[in-house]
């Protein structure tokens, strides 16, 4: 064994002097490519990892919040709401619930101007949803997301709140796409009277505010208050179309899920859901695929960082062989070589592992969640934790311990004479 | 003692088979200075190489105190070497990125010495060349001739019982390679070391107690001097 024969001290010296006597730019361009390669392991994957928890976090945050109960698809309401409600407020971790009464509508602005039945006004499609003001903003902070004009109260007889995706000049501004012949409303802003048209049924409104999540469920919304959505659609059950419940911090989704499910006892056939499971199909493709190129992304980083440590070491020993040689012929053992360059190979590693860290953790990360990225999906920050940072470091220490091994191997098994001679 | 028995090395290239080393048989007694001489391509360095553990021969035996050398695998020698040899090569060969004492202390750290006893030994070792006051220079920083001294030092300062010299003169100017055989004549008469040097230049192995001269491979001469 090497600390039997004191290989470990040797190595250790001699990495030490080698470090320590080598050109200080060297040194330093080796450094800061292992940085570029561990922030290139982190960042990508981070930002990739970013958008998809944005997606999530934005659609938990306005839409699911913890659970979220719909109607089966044979339904157009939650039958029985007040006994789900029961159900939902007897759950020992409940925080908070909002109960939402949806129905496609039209908008249009620009109406009154309308000379003759062929002229075009501005118009679009949205889900109509009605709230209770006070207790959504308990649920989701909507409130939060209102980036011009203001909130609903909860007696406003004729105010709504709009997505952002439904008015051209916030759709452009969060990045949507627009085609030719979009339906969006050009012209409309906050204060614009529009009417919407629910099952035939017409309403002039104006418009208190606008909502942008960056989500283009809520995004694509008209919010007014429950009473007058229910007006509109002509829902006089109280049965909701949507239930979103908050639950205390740090209570499990799927427990409180399956406690409801369990005391519904399928009465009411709805379908009850974490936010996870309420992730729509193309959200949950978009996670999984952008969770695997993150994944390939740090993966080849890591093979990178092998090939440049690699490079490094094997040059180094190949210029060095016959120094190598030489330290065999005075009785250096082959083990303390090796361990000479594996310490080596760590040092350029564990050194850029270090920096690229402090700069990922301290000055990438808090930068992106003060300025987060907009995309038309959500808003993505760089997803990464500690943990994952010490964990791709093990990672590539592990490889740079391989990587300086085998060079350093492949020259120290070699002839001593032939090393020495250079033959 | 070292034993030589029929040692032959042959080198093969190809289908062409090259004998350096023709059943080379000679004993060299403790303590003895020996000067292997002979023209370029004789078999002085293979001697050496094979002598020092460094080459394998193709066949015959080094016997040292007992016990067959050409029987001990690599790590063995490695570690035979450690112990009971110094070598001094032709062009120094110093680490470059280690100061003159670091060479030094080098195998007494490899032997487990502690840190202090080897700066300590390795400091004795440079002052018996001289070089004391030349402790902290790098390779970079110093002549041939006061390289090949701490090449010396180096080989020395774990006490080995056999010094083995490949052409140690052989980049030095006279004086310095005066200086240089100076010191392997100390280190034969007051510590008895017994020292095994190549050379080319029949003068430098005058100062050797015996020389044996070599031609294609052969003996062709073996005297005291």
């Amino acid at each position: 064994m090497f600390w039997k024969d004191n290989s470990l001290y040797v190595g250790f010296f001699l990495a030490l002097r080698e470090i320590k006597r080598s050109s200080s730019w060297t040194t330093a361009l080796i450094i800061f490519v292992m940085t570029l390669t561990f922030l290139n392991m982190n960042l990508v994957g981070g930002v990739l990892i970013g958008i998809v928890h944005g997606v999530i976090g934005s659609y938990k945050q306005y839409y699911s919040s913890d659970i979220i109960v719909t109607p089966s698809t044979q339904n157009d309401v939650v039958k029985d709401t007040s006994n789900v409600m029961t159900v939902v407020e007897s759950l020992p971790t409940f925080r908070y619930a909002s109960l939402r009464y949806t129905a496609p509508a039209l908008i249009e602005y620009g109406y009154q101007r309308k000379v003759r039945t062929t002229d075009l006004a501005e118009s679009a499609e949205g889900l109509l949803t009605g709230i209770n003001p006070a207790a959504e903003d308990k649920v989701t902070h909507l409130s939060a997301a209102v980036v011009a004009g203001s909130y609903l109260n909860e007696n406003d007889a004729n105010g709504v709140l709009i997505g952002s995706s439904l008015i051209q000049k916030y759709a452009s501004l969060r990045g949507q796409a627009l085609n030719i012949g979009s339906k969006i409303l050009k012209n409309a802003d906050v204060g614009s009277k529009i009417r919407i048209t629910v099952n035939g049924v017409q309403k002039e409104m104006i418009i208190r505010g606008i909502v942008s999540t960056q989500g283009t469920n809520i995004d694509s919304r008209i919010f007014l208050t429950d009473t007058l959505a229910r007006e509109l659609m002509g829902n006089t059950s109280l049965n909701a179309s949507e239930i979103a419940i908050l639950l205390k911090t740090n209570a499990s989704a799927q427990a409180a899920k399956d406690y409801i499910v369990k005391n519904l006892h399928g009465d009411n056939d709805v379908l009850v859901q974490t936010a996870t499971d309420a992730l729509p199909g193309g959200v949950t493709d978009v996670i999984n695929t952008f969770t695997i190129l993150g994944n390939i992304v740090g993966g080849i980083a890591l093979i990178v960082g092998a090939v440049t440590i690699f490079i490094v070491i094997f040059v180094n020993a190949i210029t060095r062989r016959k120094y190598i040689g030489i330290l065999k012929g005075i009785g250096i053992s082959g083990r303390a070589i090796e361990i000479s360059y594996i310490l080596q190979a760590l040092f350029y590693s564990v050194s850029g592992i270090i920096i690229a860290g402090i700069l990922a953790l301290w000055l990438f990360v808090p930068y992106f969640d003060l300025h987060p990225i907009h995309y038309p999906l959500a808003n993505g920050s760089l997803a990464i934790t500690q943990t994952e940072v010490v964990l791709r470091g093990f990672a590539l220490s592990l490889i740079s311990f391989i990587s300086g091994f085998i060079p350093a191997w492949m020259v120290t098994r070699q002839n001593t004479l032939d090393s020495i001679l250079g033959r | 003692m070292i034993s030589v028995k029929k040692l032959v090395r042959k080198f093969s290239t190809g289908e062409t088979e090259l004998i350096a080393l023709k059943g080379l048989t000679f004993e060299v007694p403790t303590g003895q200075f020996l000067a292997i001489t002979g023209r370029s391509g004789a078999g002085k360095s293979t001697t050496l190489y094979q002598l020092s553990l460094l080459d394998k021969p193709t066949s015959g035996s080094i016997i040292m105190d007992g016990q067959n050398l050409t029987e001990l695998d690599e790590k063995q020698k490695v570690i035979y070497r450690r112990i009971n040899f110094g070598f001094i090569f032709q062009d120094y060969a110093l680490l470059p990125t280690l100061t003159a004492q670091e060479n030094v202390m080098l195998p007494l750290l490899m032997q487990g010495i502690g840190k202090q006893e080897s700066v300590r030994k390795a400091y004795l070792a440079l002052k018996q060349v001289e070089l004391s006051d030349k402790l902290d220079n790098l390779p970079s920083q110093l002549s041939g001739g006061q390289q090949q001294r701490v090449s010396i030092a180096r080989s020395i300062v774990h006490g080995p019982k056999i010094l083995f010299a490949d052409e140690p003169t052989a980049n030095l100017d006279v004086e310095s390679s005066k200086t240089i055989l100076d010191i392997f004549l100390k280190l034969n008469k007051k510590e008895k070391l017994t020292i095994i040097m190549v050379t080319h230049e029949p003068e430098y192995a005058k100062i050797a107690k015996r020389e044996i001269v070599l031609s294609d491979g052969e003996i062709v001469k073996d005297k005291l001097v």
